[in-house]
């Protein structure tokens, strides 16, 4: 039991964080990963990430795309071997993140990507980080669902639709939006151009 | 609302080898925003930072990040050596960073024709424009969904929206325009 409820306070200490820095931290992994050949979004993909504050408060969103829709990965330009290594022919990424600027505070994210495989079934990869809402009645936050086990903050939900039962959520380290958004690419392109922690550089460093 | 990381990125790729201004309401926020722009740029441009006109002449072939100590002697000093942009011509921009209202700003406006025009629309402010027109965003939400972001938000909170990414995206967004 103690994990999980580690697991929910790691949750709660990850949303600490500047919402400028973690934009940033994303847009170098789209800028990464829109130059070369390996390009998996067209080119200044980072520069779609974009802010949008609501005047007066401390709100601020970051949102690929303008109208939020995301935007499709380029895999039909990836060269030939690494093309061999898709498991999907179409895939479309999705990034939702909110903040309280004021209080350096992460409320919400949603990196999902949306696929189809190549028989042409669908597939959901989503990452939610709901918002644990503080408020007179719950002042440390309302803590959607049963319980830390089965209902933990930062979790992933895969399958063909979000809404196919069981609604299987996977419980996910505390990882930033830019690792998340790492870890998605790396979950359909899983090559080693994408791989964001290649196993050599962990040998080279320990 | 235009799109603030677009503009910066348009104003800066505009002119390959042009001059382009970043503005920034205040000294804590052009930080940031220098990282923004390192962030957007691609490796191949060789960012880097410098307070020195000099120094961003000498670089032609590197995106120079110009963070003036002096805003206005700095934009007095690119109004007067224009020409050494040219020759040997630059393959990347000068990216001038300047406070909103600040010296440099008064200086380029009534001191410095040759680098205004030398910038040459090539400004952009990204926190003015990352400000959202709540009312209009609020109107576009109700035509775009039949429902107002509040009547979403209780169809959304019942459970009688399929959970779909698009319903994700819009109930995001109508907990952005949400009344308080």
């Amino acid at each position: 039991m103690k994990a999980w409820f580690d697991l929910y306070r790691q949750h709660t200490a990850l949303r600490r964080m500047n919402d400028r820095e973690a934009a940033n931290e994303v847009r170098r992994v789209f800028s990464h990963h829109s130059e070369g050949h390996y390009a998996l979004f067209k080119r200044n993909a980072s520069a779609r990430l974009q802010e949008a504050r609501v005047p007066g408060t401390a709100s601020v969103t970051y949102t690929l795309t303008r109208d939020r829709a995301g935007e499709a990965l380029t895999l039909d330009a990836l060269p030939e071997p690494t093309r061999r290594a898709l498991v999907l022919k179409r895939a479309q990424l999705t990034v939702l993140l909110r903040f309280d600027r004021r209080r350096e505070h992460l409320q919400e994210l949603a990196v999902m990507l949306t696929g189809t495989r190549h028989d042409d079934t669908p597939l959901e990869i989503a990452v939610h980080l709901p918002h644990d809402i503080e408020d007179d009645k719950h002042p440390t936050g309302d803590r959607d669902g049963l319980g830390a086990c089965g209902h933990a903050a930062l979790h992933c939900h895969v399958g063909p639709t979000l809404d196919t039962e069981p609604k299987v959520r996977v419980p996910l380290p505390p990882l930033r939006p830019a690792q998340i958004v790492e870890w998605v690419l790396s979950q359909v392109v899983p090559t080693r151009e994408v791989e964001p922690a290649p196993w050599l550089e962990h040998q080279r460093k320990s | 609302m235009r799109e603030p990381g677009v503009a910066l990125a348009g104003a800066i790729e505009r002119d390959e080898g042009g001059l382009a201004i970043v503005t920034c309401p205040d000294l804590d926020l052009r930080e940031w925003l220098v990282r923004e722009v390192e962030s957007l740029v691609p490796t191949s441009a060789q960012a880097f930072r410098t307070s020195s006109v000099r120094e961003a002449l000498d670089r032609p072939e590197c995106m120079a990040l110009l963070i003036p100590v002096d805003e206005a002697e700095v934009v007095r000093e690119l109004d007067a050596c224009r020409d050494q942009a040219l020759e040997p011509p630059r393959t990347q921009p000068i990216v001038l960073f300047l406070l909103r209202d600040g010296d440099g700003h008064r200086t380029l406006a009534v001191e410095a024709p040759s680098a205004w025009s030398w910038a040459s629309g090539s400004d952009v402010d990204p926190e003015k424009l990352a400000e959202l027109d709540v009312e209009s965003e609020r109107a576009s939400f109700r035509d775009e969904t039949g429902a107002m972001p509040e009547e979403w938000l209780a169809r959304w909170r019942r459970h009688e929206l399929p959970r779909t990414p698009e319903h994700y995206a819009r109930t995001f967004w109508a907990f952005t325009l949400e009344r308080p």
